[in-house]
């Protein structure tokens, strides 16, 4: 039965106790904080705790319930059967072997878990863009683009249902104004349709990443997504960023032969989702 | 050991400031993402164990809180 996080406090103490009894722990992920305390304040953190086999942490992100293990490897965990699907994402660096990690990839396998899909982060330099083209709002192929405004959202979601709901996060509408409050969302208009969409977000004081883009079906195979790219790239240089990053799904050849062009490269960081339905 | 970890923090995030003044995690320059390849690359140049307990962020704000970190586990 999962049970709700409702203080960081409370947190501290799960996560105590957890590494105090299980000699073994292993895990897929990390959480800082600072995140813990945005997940409490979003009401969607919640705990499930298997007696002497370790605790597990759950978001509940719309469509799933994201995961995070912290759990004895010798243990028996067998995953609480809940209403939506499951998904664990397992983190790691290719540039080298981790025992921990493997460990965990084996055991999301033994608790039934299947892979569902691999991600990759790609990350670019913005040292060559150009700043004109977003002073200017110059596109191509009579293409306008905006800072996405309230009365966008609903196009905007008949896009973002177009992506894949178990490897995107989908913002609840309260969530999606925020964004727009922060002049996050960008959308691109051919004719006055709004025919794609992206959130851009900052990382840090010198990096931005990109997110939730997407390409309406009937504009595909028109260079929009690379316009959109272009676009993005030079409104994080007008903004003062350095870098641009964004994951991105790595059986994806069109997007990443895209991105490519454009300057990103992957930068080591791997991503394994493993879902139970 | 600090040029090291300066390398892998640089291979791991290249976009970093390693001036000193500022806190890797309290600031926002490392994700957690950001921790857990960082954490798999000491493992593996170091030859230690960084568990869970050790994942804080007091552990990871600055290269000289990681390389006491490591210190304290290859003792």
């Amino acid at each position: 039965m999962k049970k709700a996080v409702c203080s960081l406090e409370q947190y501290f103490m799960l996560m105590d106790a957890c590494m105090e009894n299980i000699p073994d722990l292993i895990y897929n992920h990390m959480l800082l904080p600072k995140e813990v305390s945005g997940f409490i304040e979003e009401g969607k953190f919640y705990y499930e705790q298997y007696d002497g086999d370790g605790i597990i942490f759950l978001t509940d992100e719309r469509d799933f319930y994201k995961l995070y293990c912290f759990v004895s490897e010798s243990g028996n965990i067998e995953p609480a059967k809940l209403d939506k699907p499951q998904i664990i994402e397992c983190i790691y660096s290719s540039r080298r072997s981790d025992e921990q990690i493997e460990k965990m990839k084996q055991k999301v396998w033994d608790m039934g878990f299947r892979l569902y899909v691999k991600n990759i982060r790609v990350r670019t330099s913005l040292d060559e863009v150009s700043e004109c083209d977003a002073c200017m709002g110059k596109m191509k192929n009579d293409l306008t683009w905006s800072y996405a405004v309230k009365e966008d959202l609903p196009d905007i979601y008949t896009l973002w249902s177009l992506l894949d709901r178990y490897n995107s996060i989908l913002p609840k509408e309260e969530e999606a104004l925020g964004m727009i409050q922060k002049g996050e969302l960008i959308c691109v208009k051919k004719h006055g349709t709004i025919c794609a969409a992206a959130r851009m977000k900052e990382e840090n004081r010198k990096m931005a990443s990109t997110w939730l883009l997407v390409v309406g079906q009937e504009f595909r195979h028109q260079g929009i997504a690379t316009e959109l790219y272009k676009l993005l790239l030079s409104i994080a240089k007008v903004k003062g960023y350095s870098r641009v990053m964004h994951w991105c799904d790595e059986k994806n050849n069109a997007i990443q032969n895209t991105t490519e062009k454009l300057g990103f490269q992957f930068d080591g960081l791997k991503s394994n989702s493993y879902i139970l339905k | 050991m600090k040029e090291k970890v300066i390398e892998i923090l640089t291979e791991v995030r290249p976009d970093i400031e390693l001036d000193g003044s500022v806190q890797l995690i309290d600031d926002g320059e490392l994700e957690s993402f950001d921790v857990v390849a960082l954490v798999g690359e000491l493992n593996d140049e170091f030859d230690i164990n960084i568990s869970v307990k050790h994942l804080i962020p007091e552990n990871f704000n600055s290269v000289d809180a990681i390389v006491k970190l490591i210190e304290s586990l290859q003792e």
